[in-house]
């Protein structure tokens, strides 16, 4: 389609980012049933929308990233699967960490430890995360997101000549 | 005034060189050899196409001509030389306007259409007329994996000549129609060209060119080698190119 339509490219990359955010709101409906399950005060879901924003943000500001590095390195899609693998483990998900922990200097450099972490605080713990968690979310976000439509401006012009 | 026009067009592409192992490949990058070969596809190339022209591009494989349309499509963005198209533009190369097999006709309608640059409004007023032209009234809710190649392609034309071009660029688009369907997309494209429009087709079949375009070129390995009457030209193509 890229060669032979001539349409914005951005949209490619929104479009998946929408249709995942759209496949979230689902997922969204399962952690209110837990929360109630669990007799967490439901007034954090409120500020959700906030994590939402800036995990959306981040997650455009990386696809355009991806996308443009991967037209021109085919083989960016396999490496990334296990960058994706490694990222798993190294956030804390499914464990939490202490700034006094080893992993946690790494995982400054891990823009996934500040939104996970600051969706925790809010809707796990019901408080406000801290402030250098905020700041970070928030620069890592912007950060993509810009990063992303500069190189993928400045790579498309090649696009229709490399799929 | 709906016109098309470019003078020395220069393109090229840059191709993969000779095959490398990765540590070899490593040090080409150390040593800045990349190994990439540059191969040029069109080259001179000087057009005038004024509105109410249908004209007709042949050539041999690799001769440039869909390169030539994509660039006077905008999807090429890296040339030499200069080109103006002005007027409204629909590029139909190879029937690839983006139709997901996993979409009904009408899903499909609306992401094509979207794509080829109309409105919401004007898909949803001109949903009945696509699919009436393309005959294809009892598969609206169908999904076109469903589909055979020729009902493919009968969607995939409807769409974008529903899009109202000023200037259309087909690129083999008459591949796989019946003989029926052909001649009725032909009437819609010589309504374009007389209402002052330009159509450009890339097209293996010459007798269709000749009986239908006001002129043909000929390009070969990049360069515009005639550029005349379709008779002619098609008479001295088929004879260079006879066994």
């Amino acid at each position: 389609m890229i060669n032979s339509v001539n349409f914005h490219q951005e949209s490619l990359v929104l479009a998946i980012a929408i249709k995942t955010l759209f496949s979230h709101v689902f997922e969204v409906v399962i952690l209110i049933g837990f929360l109630v399950f669990f007799e967490i005060p439901l007034v954090a879901i409120l500020l959700y929308p906030i994590v939402l924003i800036i995990l959306t943000i981040f997650s455009v500001g990386a696809g355009l990233i991806l996308a443009s590095l991967g037209a021109y390195f085919f083989d960016l899609k396999q490496i990334w699967l296990y960058v994706i693998g490694g990222l798993w483990f190294i956030t804390p998900i499914f464990y939490a960490i202490e700034t006094t922990d080893r992993i946690f200097l790494l995982n400054l450099f891990n823009p996934l430890y500040f939104i996970v972490t600051m969706a925790r605080d809010i809707m796990v713990y019901t408080r406000i995360p801290d402030l250098y968690i905020i700041f970070g979310a928030t620069g890592y976000s912007l950060s993509a997101i810009i990063i992303g439509f500069l190189l993928f401006k400045k790579l498309k012009v090649r696009f229709s000549e490399l799929v | 005034m709906i016109n098309i026009y470019t003078k020395n067009l220069y393109k090229e592409f840059n191709i993969r060189g000779k095959n490398k192992n990765f540590f070899k490949r490593i040090h080409s990058l150390i040593q800045k050899k990349f190994s990439r070969e540059k191969r040029v596809v069109l080259k001179d190339v000087s057009i005038n196409i004024k509105g109410g022209e249908i004209v007709g591009l042949i050539g041999n494989n690799g001769s440039g001509k869909s390169t030539l349309l994509r660039l006077l499509g905008g999807i090429h963005k890296r040339y030499s030389g200069e080109i103006k198209v002005e007027g409204r533009l629909t590029n139909l190369i190879g029937l690839a306007i983006g139709l997901n097999p996993r979409l009904t006709l009408t899903e499909n309608t609306y992401l094509a259409g979207s794509l080829l640059g109309m409105s919401y409004t004007e898909i949803k007023e001109k949903l009945d007329s696509v699919v009436e032209f393309a005959e294809l009234e009892e598969f609206t809710d169908t999904k076109v994996y469903q589909f055979s190649q020729g009902m493919r392609s009968r969607l995939a034309i409807s769409i974008a000549l529903h899009t109202n071009p000023d200037i259309f660029l087909g690129d083999e688009i008459f591949t796989k129609l019946d003989e029926h369907f052909k001649n009725k997309t032909l009437k819609s494209l010589k309504e374009i060209s007389s209402k002052g429009g330009i159509v450009i087709l890339v097209e293996h079949q010459l007798e269709l060119l000749e009986d239908h375009c006001e002129r043909i070129i000929w390009l070969e390995e990049g360069r515009i080698k005639r550029d005349s009457n379709p008779k002619e030209v098609a008479e001295e193509y088929q004879k260079i190119n006879e066994f």
